[in-house]
């Protein structure tokens, strides 16, 4: 699955918002190798994605409007959509433009009729439209999207349109979900005991092994040097947060989403702030086993606030900048103003060349007596 | 106003990792990440390729044992490939690997004499488990300048060794 481009407004906090992820150009020598739907080598998209910027800038919201788009467009389940509307007495609207299994672009528009607090929703009150095209062997994404374009906007039932849209998968994880990773756990038990073992262990090394457990389903016993504790459905068990660090304990949501990416069968991910807790070094060799280990097709967001996370050796067009401007959240890749895979980012990041800094002049107050 | 510089090295066991570490400690040679990779028998995983900072310079340390470059080869060209981050690849070839290099540099004909090991699969394990190497290696007169000094031979001599770029002039006597 690969998400081309977003648009949001009166939805989840953003207003007036798009982000495109494909890029018009070839990158001579760039590390992210395949960045190009199969056997089409024209339609270019982002693969890798790092999202970066300010507190409260909508990092983790953009994640949860996919995901509330996704399971509005997968399930028909409005649910999360209509609670997420901005101002209900205005229209709300999102667009998605994406490409699932087959080499099909499929876009799907969804405008939510104003309302007053008072009204339920009805599903007459989305009116969606659907369109599709081909991508063929030498298409880029602007083609195609011109042909959507051109195309007549037929506006109909979501619950009958949607029998017709490819399905896809998924697989986003939060700083404090759990929900995503059942699944994961219980169909790729073997993947993710070997992503515990290595992981769990080289966050800290007193541990000497993580196994299945031979009594329970769903179970991992977590053999440390000083005791032994478990995690049971993808957590661990309250009484042993005490023991382990944080960062520890984050790791075992990094192992799901390693053995999750490994299992190919989701084919999207989106991390949210899994790192926070885990130290620079790390996050980046992580990143770039995550990175190294996406399949075709696929596509990867990562989060985070970490800064070293700029020395990567990535191209530019990898990085997104969100930022807050009174209420209104805009997105800038990297690329657009280094235009020189030479630019250093860092140095840009730090000279606020992206215009994301956050202000820090209230911090003055501290100063008055 | 000098470059930054990041060293990383790779070696290709256990035993080297702790013995960088020691000559490091010592200050005989350059400081640096170190990594276990044995680029002659393994090539390269991609994810590797992503957490290159800029001005990286790469240090392959490898023994000259084997008979197959091929790999080794691959790996140089890759990272050359990777020059905007790739600052310099150093090459530094064991003769014939690192127990023979131990060897010249303490003076030593039997290895085992270096910890009073049984046997020589014990050194190894001895050496891993020794708690101050730098001082087993100045209690049998090491020199930095006999080690890793030593030219290749074989399908190995079209690498140069490039130990001198990361040894520094004095070590630390303590």
């Amino acid at each position: 699955m690969i998400v081309m481009s977003v648009a949001l407004d009166n939805l989840y906090g953003f207003k007036e918002f798009s982000v495109n992820f494909s890029y018009p150009k070839k990158i001579v020598d760039s590390p992210l190798t395949d960045e190009h739907l199969s056997d089409r080598p024209s339609f270019r998209y982002k693969r890798v994605n790092i999202i970066m910027g300010g507190n409260a800038t909508g990092k983790t919201t953009f994640g949860k409007a996919l995901m509330g788009i996704f399971n509005f467009i997968r399930k028909k389940d409005a649910t999360h959509l209509i609670n997420q509307i901005c101002d209900t007495q205005k229209l709300a609207h999102f667009s998605l433009e994406f490409v699932a299994r087959e080499k099909i672009l499929w876009r799907v528009e969804t405008w939510i009729e104003a309302r007053d607090g008072s009204e339920q929703y009805k599903a007459s009150d989305f009116r969606v439209s659907v369109k599709q095209t081909p991508i063929g062997k030498r298409d880029t994404f602007e083609n195609c999207r011109n042909r959507l374009d051109d195309q007549k906007t037929v506006y109909g039932s979501y619950i009958e349109l949607f029998d017709n849209v490819e399905s896809f998968g998924w697989y986003f994880t939060f700083p404090n979900d759990g929900a995503t990773t059942e699944k994961v756990h219980s169909e790729n038990p073997d993947l993710f005991e070997r992503a515990l073992n290595i992981v769990m262990k080289t966050l800290d090394p007193a541990i000497e092994n993580v196994r299945k457990s031979r009594d329970l389903e769903n179970s991992y016993v977590i053999k440390h040097a000083s005791f032994e504790t478990m995690i049971k459905e993808g957590k661990l068990i309250d009484e042993a947060r005490t023991l382990l660090s944080t960062g520890t304990i984050h790791g075992i949501d990094i192992s799901l989403l390693i053995s999750a990416i490994m299992s190919r069968q989701y084919g999207w991910y989106y991390c949210d702030e899994k790192y926070s807790f885990i130290q620079s070094d790390l996050e980046q060799e992580l990143l770039a086993l995550m990175m190294a280990t996406l399949g075709p097709d696929e596509q990867f967001f990562f989060t985070t606030h970490n800064s070293d996370i700029l020395d990567m050796n990535l191209p530019h067009h990898a990085y997104l900048f969100l930022k807050k401007e009174g209420e209104y959240i805009s997105a800038v890749f990297a690329d657009y103003y280094l235009k020189r895979n030479t630019d250093n980012l860092r140095q840009a990041v730090l000279n606020n060349r992206f215009f994301i800094k956050p202000d820090f002049s209230l911090l003055s107050k501290f100063d008055d007596k | 106003m000098g470059h930054r510089r990041i060293f990383r090295y790779l070696v290709e066991g256990k035993c080297e990792k702790i013995l960088v570490e020691s000559l490091q400690k010592m200050e005989y040679i350059e400081p640096g990440a170190i990594e276990i990779f044995n680029v002659v028998g393994h090539c390269l995983p991609q994810r590797k390729l992503y957490s290159l900072q800029p001005n990286t310079i790469i240090v392959m340390i490898f023994d000259t044992d084997t008979t197959q470059i091929d790999i080794l080869k691959d790996n140089i060209s890759l990272l050359k490939a990777h020059r905007k981050r790739v600052r310099q690849i150093l090459c530094i070839p064991q003769v014939q690997n690192l127990e023979e290099e131990l060897k010249r540099s303490c003076s030593l004909t039997d290895l085992r004499n270096l910890f009073g090991s049984k046997s020589e699969k014990d050194f190894k394990r001895d050496l891993i488990k020794c708690s101050n190497l730098g001082q087993a290696l100045r209690n049998h007169s090491f020199s930095i300048e006999a080690f890793w000094s030593s030219k290749p031979t074989g399908i190995f001599c079209q690498f140069q060794n490039e130990s001198s770029i990361i040894k520094k002039r004095m070590g630390k006597t303590k």
